[in-house]
């Protein structure tokens, strides 16, 4: 018997090591469910030995990819968390002191915002994956729905993110969303109940702060563990092909993509850093603000129509999507089989792109 | 009655002022009013009476004429017992008729401006008050009610656009900017001892504010010829009214209205005229390397401070070629590139610096290649 067997057995008399692995693997890296009776490397072993289908594989990794992104954003934002002010005075310099100061600060604050960015592309390409091939169809419906939260909640996250540098051009974009929010019903008087209203003052500041470094990461990493949980429970949508045991195989792929992840992060982040070039102004507003590009289409909406009409569009598009399992009842093939489901879903990306391109250029 | 007396009960009002109410509320907004000067001190009469027979007896004087305003104010002014708890001077009336106004007063002319033109009559109020007419900010206003007046100073020979062309100036653009420093009609002219200065007066005048270009103008070899030719001294650059805010320009449109272009004087104003130019230029371009680089961010502070010192050097420069010496000029100017320079040499090499992160890219794309690599070759 090895030493380190001797300290697993140590361990194992005094935790429930099985459990704990249990939870850790739940996260992606084993998808069957973790045997709990046998001992930790009997049971590691079986598990590690089952065949999984090439979920490594393009489109299959999407939900990995998110995860692991999402990892990306806690572990650069703790580091983050360090040297930030929360505050609407100090908020701008602290910015520029992790970025001119700060041992690698710089390329530390431009992964977390590509980051922010990629993974909102990201669980962008799933929704559509998942619309594609109607991975909604039932008992699945839950897939959908924790997706499109986790969309919602990454956005929100993106958006109270955008504030914290306080920099002009950052103060106005949150200006614009916050006056889009501020016309859809419903949501107006939830987001007033948590924010005060939609005055960006340093309480609102502080809010977001707390928002955005706490809360809703806490939301996030609930819903993925639900979601994974619910992975686990119901097993894999498309029938595999191509089996793989999970180690090395399946474990390996997951590396990978992780090294090209870092790769890419790193290289947008050289490549095109985020210019904070003066203090934000509240009593001077900005000839151009760039919108981030999951708001365009709304942004369009809002200044063409009535408030009331554009707010009434935007909530009834959100819930249309968000309740989409139940309204969609077609049987789960591709899309292009699917004449319906697929003409109603091509027109409304058609209008989100077309409002979207319209918005960017909108004066 | 029961009126009367409700209106001497409310508003004070002595007698005067229950018949005279137009004048009441003019006059209980000035400072006399406030320090208890009653009508009777300038109009005479008696005011505890609403009697009007009664009220303008006792030596009642009714309205001071033009000629006799300047007697009446000055019973007060010109006393020293009664100026002195007010701090005020009372050399008023000896220099109003030191000015171009009290000469001509004296000859008989009742045009020219007394006492009340510039004061006001009932609604007197201290200079400091932002409401009263000889305030620094509606100064040009008040001496433009008769100098811009065509007609009026046609009959003596002066120019009437004069307030026109001071609005014009820098002088004007920085009083209204609220600094304090910056002259109005009365920094130049003086206020009750108002007169054009002489030609040989000018730098003095001009100098009181300007010092040290006074300074540097009086030793150059203008000031000696100019006096002898009679001359005008800064006013033949810079015109009287419409002082311009100067460009360094001014030494190629100036110079050659006395100097021929070929003549060594005119090599000389070239010389300076390039010394300042070159060196605003290098000046100009640190400071645009230091703006790219604060907005990647870098660390720039010490860069804004030693521009700063640059443009000090060549603000100290301006005065000093008054004495049109290249050798004076040369030394702040030397001093004021070479930090430019040196910014702009340190800018250059912190960017480089910067952009040099790029060079690591390529190392990290291998080194992520090469794990790859390893491990798709140990898998098989």
């Amino acid at each position: 018997m090895s030493f380190f067997d001797k300290v697993l057995k140590w361990f194992e008399k005094r935790v429930h090591l099985n459990e704990l692995l249990s939870f850790i693997t739940t996260f992606g890296i084993f998808y069957y469910p973790f045997p709990l009776d046998k001992s930790v490397k009997e049971s590691l072993k079986e598990v590690t030995n089952r065949p999984v289908p090439y979920y490594s594989r393009w489109p299959y990794f999407l939900g990995i990819l998110i995860f692991i992104q999402f990892l990306f954003q806690i572990f650069t934002g703790i580091l983050l968390l360090l040297y930030y002010i929360p505050s609407m005075e100090k908020g701008y310099q602290s910015t520029i002191f992790i970025i001119r100061d700060v041992p690698i600060g710089y390329y530390i604050l431009g992964i977390h915002r590509w980051g922010g960015i990629l993974i909102i592309i990201f669980v962008m390409l799933r929704l559509l994956r998942f619309i594609y091939h109607k991975i909604y169809h039932p008992p699945r419906e839950l897939f959908w729905i924790f997706a499109f939260l986790i969309f919602l909640l990454l956005s929100f996250q993106y958006i109270t993110g955008t504030l914290l540098p306080m920099s002009d051009g950052n103060y106005w974009k949150v200006e614009r969303i916050l006056e889009i929010i501020k016309v859809i019903p419903f949501v107006d008087r939830i987001f007033s109940f948590l924010y005060g209203n939609f005055m960006i003052d340093k309480y609102m500041h502080l809010r977001f702060y707390i928002s955005h470094v706490f809360f809703t990461p806490l939301f996030l990493f609930c819903i993925f563990y639900l979601h994974f949980l619910s992975v686990r429970k119901l097993g894999f949508f498309t029938s595999p092909k191509k089996m793989e045991p999970i180690y090395p195989g399946y474990f390996y792929d997951i590396f990978i993509i992780f090294l090209l992840l870092t790769g890419i992060l790193f290289s947008l982040s050289v490549l095109f850093p985020a210019k904070y070039i003066q203090v934000f102004d509240p009593f001077k507003t900005p000839p151009k603000i760039a919108l981030p590009f999951f708001i365009l289409p709304f942004h369009f909406l809002k200044v063409k129509l009535p408030d009331t009409l554009a707010g009434v569009i935007m909530l009834i598009l959100v819930l249309f999507l968000f309740f989409l399992p139940w309204i969609d009842r077609s049987k789960p093939i591709p899309l292009y089989k699917r004449p319906l489901v697929f003409l109603v879903s091509i027109m409304i990306l058609l209008f989100l792109i077309i409002t979207g391109i319209f918005g960017f250029y909108l004066k | 009655m029961i009126g009367m007396i409700f209106i001497y009960l409310i508003f004070e009002a002595r007698g005067c002022m229950v018949c005279h109410s137009e004048v009441r509320k003019e006059y209980s907004e000035g400072v006399h009013y406030k320090e208890r000067i009653e009508c009777i001190s300038c109009h005479g009469g008696n005011e505890n009476t609403l009697d009007i027979k009664k009220a303008h007896a006792d030596g009642f004087k009714g309205i001071p004429g033009r000629r006799k305003v300047i007697k009446v104010c000055t019973y007060c002014h010109s006393s020293p017992e009664k100026m002195k708890p007010y701090g005020l001077s009372f050399d008023q009336e000896i220099l109003y008729y030191t000015s171009e106004h009290g000469e001509a007063f004296k000859k008989g002319n009742d045009e020219v401006a007394v006492c009340t033109d510039c004061h006001g009559v009932h609604r007197i109020l201290p200079h400091n008050d932002p409401l009263s007419l000889t305030n620094k900010m509606s100064l040009p206003l008040m001496c433009g009610k008769c100098h811009s007046d065509f007609n009026m100073m046609k009959k003596y020979g002066i120019s009437s656009d004069v307030v026109l062309e001071y609005n014009l100036s820098i002088h004007a653009e920085e009083v209204r900017k609220g600094n304090p420093h910056s002259p109005t009609c009365v920094g130049c002219h003086s206020t009750h001892g108002a007169v054009p200065p002489g030609i040989g007066d000018i730098e003095k005048v001009c100098g009181k504010c300007h010092i040290r270009t006074r300074e540097y103008f009086l030793r150059s070899y203008h000031s000696k010829v100019w006096k002898e030719l009679d001359y005008l001294e800064c006013e033949g650059c810079h015109s009287n009214h419409y002082v311009e805010k100067t460009s360094h320009d001014l030494w190629k449109q100036k110079c050659i209205e006395c100097h021929e272009r070929e003549s060594k004087s005119y090599k000389i104003a070239e010389e300076i005229y390039t010394l300042f130019i070159t060196c605003e230029n290098e000046i100009l371009r640190a400071e645009k390397l230091t703006e790219e680089l604060r907005k990647i961010p870098v660390d720039v502070e010490d860069f804004i401070g030693r521009i700063e010192e640059a443009k000090t050097y060549l603000i100290e420069a301006e005065p000093v070629s008054h004495s049109i010496s290249v050798e004076e000029v040369k030394s702040f100017i030397a001093k004021s590139k070479s930090i430019a320079e040196e910014v702009q040499r340190e800018a250059i090499r912190k960017k480089k610096l910067f952009e040099s992160k790029r060079i690591l890219l390529p190392i990290f794309w291998f080194l992520i290649f090469f794990t790859i690599a390893l491990i798709i070759y140990y898998r098989r």
